[in-house]
């Protein structure tokens, strides 16, 4: 919220810098987000009168003018048409800084230099609206495209930022959710009373004494608030024989400080008190209410109403409305209705200043689609108090305005607690919060200033809590008001002790940890891609219209289709960065993501479960891969793994395969392995020789076996036997090993394949395969019998089972 | 015959120590010493000498076998000198040709800083918690004291599966899972990913990350939370690192605190990474809302707390100069091989 420092000042002294100002409102918890000053390109713009004006010899459209600037006369060249001898004009004199439009948010200035317009000298320059930094909105008496001939009341030599009133500076804070009394003049400088230690000039509006002490007479106006529930509190007053007219020029100078455009006096008197008292208020042209009656009741389904920016709306029964006797005459706490706003007709007018439900608002605000500065304030819920106060100072406003006349009585419907709480003050509790040692004395005038006093109950203290401090309820809101005017720099800092406890991580998030080492000195590197995905990603991974990976948890409010479903899969997002990679012409990618997918269960529950996918490409093929596979789940004492042929749609047939932990309970499936399927290389747009893994963490973590054992080294040394076996070409070269392992018994220690080979002397539809054994006994020295009788009897099992033989 | 034994002494230490090459020398050696060498030809003779003249010519043939012994023995030293210069200078390479190197892969930046950071409160005594990111739209806002209407809450803000169900917008409701009928005391970390409504721009995802830290037991107090993340921060940014705590408002701390650490680019003297400010925001903090804590079955009249949590993406950007955030989800491997 901007606030200007000149308006400020009526309620409390602020002798510092902005810059000052800032830090330390910042520091008491009102933070600044920033300061401006208002004008402070213009330099050296003066009050001038336009003495005569004759027309420039060498030119058709050029004037020269003599202008009066009190102390001197200067010669002022210009091409504007709109001055008149007897002019009041701003003139910028030789070395002023007019405003040179807007960047980045900021006005620019431009130099002002004296010289000579086609031979005659011009020492200055009169200037527009524009350029010094204003609007017609500003001054609505000036012309927009000519020379702004001053209206106010002014002398010669004057400064212009003092005669338009642009020596101000504008403080912008950001306000927190829970102090919605600060979003107004006098709540900021309540604020700043008890941040910089002055005290706080409340203004008590002065109005007619026929006003207060008097209800409005039932035939004139009457009030019914029919949901109490949604409007706690209705006020009104009415002010008749009104003058619509712009405001007086201080008074649009603080509007536009504030960023709220000027109307007309009676608008801007709303807006003036909403920004000064924080209580929005709303105006109605009296002669349009009907039956001269104000309800307060919920839209019945089907009415409508037309808002003041000419925009239709439909209402429901959950929205609030204001109405006269038949219809809808606005949308409480959001805006007004075009057909009771105030016209430059208007001569009677009715004042609301009502507290509405923070939810209501927020709801038909929201539904509708009008967020309005009204509304806004609504939102973060006001306090009922202050309704009463700001009718009066809106009255006290026309009056001085003399915009019109404040006519007999008050309307105040009132449901709202608005008196001050008391609640318990244990400054011993505030101490131990904060670490700090204060008295209960020492609390109590740090927080005076707030309006907050303390008083006595038997052997209790009490806190008592103005109305306008709702989000004052526990000792832990006493801690906070006091730690912050205290000063949180001032809190000393301490190291906390106790009880030991273990500490560290769990199994489980070493194990994390683990995986994602062991890839990267496997020479991945970690991808993060989003969690949420677009449906069409299982389209690019081939998946069957029936595939259960298909079901996936579905966001309501997704940012786009994109993004729209929880991904029960990692590969095609990894597969995408991979792509994306391909096309920023990387040689070699080897990506890996270790996150979750999300799994709908049947029972409506849902499961978050961690997976490893790892795409490669270039210096990568399947055995690299199965390499990497094996190696990581060696770190994990999976020793036992098995890679078996095995489709999937996303990869290649006859180049992909299961991947298995095996031990003599029982077959564990891990994940997958393979070369992505070529029609998917082609549909995301990756090279055909891209490879890729896909485990299941869960899996792992639960087949890890507990703890390594340890065998003892060899006493013996071991002999080797290699072997060639000739077999049917389709005969997976893994089989066979398998075989000679287990017919190998304890003595064969490990299998190796070490050559694979066809063609000349290998029979057409056979391959021979190479093993390298070794083998090793722990009682003996193993003899070349006693390894010759092992092959022996590995070879006739490998012939029974795969009626292969050994290679002559 | 002794002349000749000197002659021999003579021409062979002439010789030897002409030779180049450990063969050239085993050439000398077997031409005087080998059995068919020149001094065992004279030596064979000795049979031709008296009684007298034997034993003085033999004690002389000894020491001069001895002399060219030590003699090729000197120069086999120098020789094996020479020759292992020469093998040097033969086997010489290029040292600044490029490496071969076996490559490694590099952890995701994020992971980096949420490694690092977990590192610091593991060697503090911490525990690690983790918690469902899918969670209950009760634990990430209800159960933490955010008002009904709080804005948080919009279907603009929070990205929901249904009205009860949500992606956490922040860590802290793995604080609600952990305090849960749990005994004090509590020091946890929570680091994860969050989600919030945010199009995708330079400063902004809609999936980051956080770090959320809790510490609940008797007479925890917002010195101890300042002293906490002071420390911290001086592991995190530097040893000079200081910190600046503001008043700030959160639902589920109070006294709530915006905090800034000094800035770790300029150390304070103000440039373009804190906006010459000499600070920069990195967390939010401050002590357990006793609302929160008695939800969750502990009394706040007996115990307090305090609360943190720490943007990862924001502290990787900001430690590391990055200037888009965009760049953090692209998986550019020129972007993370940086790291």
């Amino acid at each position: 919220m901007k606030v200007s420092i000149n308006w400020l000042k009526d309620y409390v002294d602020v002798n510092c810098t902005a810059r000052e100002y800032s830090e330390q409102m910042t520091h008491t918890g009102t933070k600044v987000e920033g300061y401006t000053f208002l004008g402070d390109v213009l330099q050296n713009i003066f009050v001038g009168r336009v003495l005569e004006i004759e027309k420039h010899k060498d030119s058709d459209h050029l004037n020269i003018c003599k202008v009066d600037m009190g102390d001197r006369v200067l010669q002022i060249v210009t091409g504007a048409q709109n001055v008149v001898p007897g002019s009041l004009v701003p003139v910028a004199i030789d070395g002023a800084v007019v405003a040179g439009g807007i960047a980045n948010g900021k006005t620019v200035g431009k130099k002002i230099k004296s010289g000579k317009l086609r031979g005659e000298v011009s020492e200055g320059m009169l200037c527009s609206l524009e350029e010094l930094g204003l609007t017609i909105n500003d001054f609505s008496y000036a012309e927009e495209d000519g020379i702004f001939l001053l209206q106010e009341d002014c002398k010669l030599g004057d400064n212009i930022k003092d005669v338009c009133m642009l020596d101000d500076t504008v403080i912008e804070f950001e306000l927190t959710f829970n102090r919605p009394d600060c979003l107004s003049v006098i709540g900021i400088a309540r604020e700043t009373a008890a941040t910089l230690g002055e005290s706080l000039r409340l203004h008590t509006p002065a109005v007619p004494d026929q006003v207060t002490g008097k209800i409005i007479a039932p035939e004139i106006l009457s009030v019914e608030v029919q949901d109490e529930d949604l409007c706690p509190r209705y006020s009104a007053a009415m002010v008749k024989n009104v003058k619509i007219a712009p405001s007086p020029l201080w008074l649009r100078a603080r509007l536009r400080a504030m960023g709220v455009r000027s109307i007309n006096n009676i608008v801007d008197i709303t807006n003036y008190v909403m920004l000064e008292y924080g209580q929005p208020m709303h105006a109605f042209d009296y002669s349009y209410i009907g039956s001269k009656r104000i309800v307060v009741r919920r839209a019945r389904q089907g009415e409508s109403i037309t808002t003041l920016d000419s925009v239709p709306h439909e209402l429901t029964a959950d929205m609030l409305v204001i109405a006269d006797g038949e219809k809808p005459i606005a949308l409480a706490g959001i805006m007004g209705g075009e057909n009771s706003e105030i016209l430059d007709t208007t001569a009677t007018v009715v004042f609301e200043s009502a507290n509405f439900n923070r939810s209501n608002v927020r709801h038909t605000a929201n539904a509708l689609g009008v967020r309005t500065e009204s509304s806004g304030r609504f939102e973060k819920g006001l306090p009922a108090v202050n309704t009463m106060p700001a009718l009066l100072r809106a009255v006290e406003l026309v009056e001085m305005l003399g915009a019109g006349e404040a006519c007999e009585g008050l309307i105040d419907i009132n449901n709202a607690d608005i008196g001050k709480r008391k609640i318990a003050f244990d400054y011993k509790r505030v101490n131990a919060l904060l670490g700090t040692e204060l008295t209960a004395e020492e609390m109590a005038t740090l927080m005076l200033p707030l309006e907050m006093t303390v008083e006595k109950d038997g052997d209790k203290l009490l806190l008592v809590v103005p109305p306008f401090r709702g989000d004052i309820e526990k000792t832990a809101d006493i801690a906070e008001e006091v730690a912050r005017l205290y000063g949180y720099d001032k809190i000393k800092t301490s190291k906390f002790y106790g009880e030991a406890i273990p500490g560290g991580l769990t199994d489980r998030q070493k194990f994390d940890t683990k995986i994602n080492n062991t890839m990267v000195s496997l020479g991945y590197t970690e991808a993060y891609t989003y969690s949420f995905i677009s449906p069409k990603y299982y389209d690019l991974l081939r998946l069957t219209a029936d595939d259960k990976r298909r079901n996936s948890i579905k966001l309501i409010n997704p940012l786009g289709e994109d993004t729209s479903i929880m991904r029960t899969t990692a590969v095609a997002s990894l597969l995408k960065t991979v792509a994306y990679n391909y096309s920023h012409r990387a040689e070699d990618v080897k990506l890996f993501e270790h996150s979750l997918v999300y799994i709908p269960n049947e029972d409506g529950s849902h499961s978050e479960n961690k997976v490893l996918v790892a795409v490669g490409y270039g210096d990568c093929d399947f055995f690299e891969m199965k390499g990497v596979c094996e190696e990581l789940l060696a770190q994990f004492n999976i020793n036992n793994v098995e890679v078996m042929a095995e489709n999937e749609s996303y990869l290649q047939p006859g180049r992909s395969a299961g991947i298995y932990s095996v031990t003599r309970s029982n077959t564990t499936k891990l994940g997958m392995i393979g070369q992505v399927h070529p029609e998917c290389a082609k549909e995301i747009g990756l090279p055909l020789n891209t490879y890729m893994i896909e485990l299941d963490c869960e899996s792992i973590y639960t087949n890890m076996p507990e703890r390594k054992q340890y065998t003892s080294l060899p006493v013996y040394p071991s002999i080797s036997r290699d072997i060639a076996i000739v077999c049917d070409v389709d005969t997976p070269a893994g089989d066979i090993a398998k075989v000679i392992k287990e017919s190998g018994g304890k003595q064969l220690i490990s299998v190796e394949i070490f050559d694979v080979y066809q063609g000349k002397g290998v029979p057409e539809g056979k391959k021979s395969v190479a093993y390298s054994m070794v083998l090793l006994s722990i009682e003996k020295t193993m003899s070349d019998e006693d390894a010759d009788a092992v092959v022996k009897k590995v070879l006739k099992r490998v012939k029974d089972k795969f009626g292969a033989k050994l290679r002559s | 015959m002794r002349d000749k034994l000197e002659e021999i002494l003579k021409i062979a230490v002439d010789e030897i120590v002409k030779t180049n090459s450990a063969d050239e020398l085993e050439q000398s050696r077997v031409k005087y010493l080998g059995k068919k060498g020149e001094l065992t030809a004279i030596l064979r003779g000795m049979g031709a000498l008296t009684a007298e003249e034997r034993p003085v010519i033999g004690q002389l043939a000894n020491s001069v076998r001895e002399e060219i012994e030590a003699k090729i023995a000197e120069r086999r030293e120098y020789i094996g000198k020479i020759e292992q210069e020469r093998a040097f200078e033969r086997d010489k390479i290029d040292v600044t040709l490029p490496s071969k190197r076996h490559k490694l892969g590099k952890l995701h930046p994020i992971t980096q800083t949420i490694y690092e950071a977990r590192q610091i409160f593991l060697d503090m005594g911490f525990t690690v918690v983790e918690g469902p990111e899918i969670e209950l739209a009760y634990n990430n806002f209800d159960a933490l004291n955010a008002p009904k209407d709080h804005p948080s809450r919009d279907m603009t803000d929070t990205f929901y599966i249904n009205p009860e169900l949500l992606l956490r917008t922040q860590t802290s409701p793995v604080q609600i899972r952990a305090m849960r009928g749990k005994q004090s005391p509590i020091r946890i970390i929570s680091p994860g990913r969050v989600y919030r409504c945010d199009g995708v721009d330079a400063t902004h995802s809609p999936m980051f990350h956080q770090l959320e830290g809790l510490v609940v037991d008797k007479n925890i107090t917002m010195g101890d939370l300042k002293g906490t993340l002071d420390m911290v921060a001086q592991k995190m940014f530097g040893a000079g690192t200081k910190t600046r705590f503001r008043p700030h408002n959160f639902p589920f701390t109070e006294p709530s605190a915006e905090v800034d650490v000094s800035c770790f680019a300029c150390g304070g003297s103000g440039c373009r990474l804190c906006k010459g400010e000499g600070w920069i925001e990195i967390l939010g903090a401050g002590m357990v809302h006793p609302n929160v804590l008695d939800g969750c079955g502990i009394d706040s009249s007996v115990y307090s707390g305090f609360a943190f949590g720490v943007g990862m993406d924001r502290v990787t950007i900001l430690k590391n100069s990055i200037d888009d955030m965009r760049l953090l989800f692209e998986n550019d491997l020129r972007f993370l091989s940086q790291f």
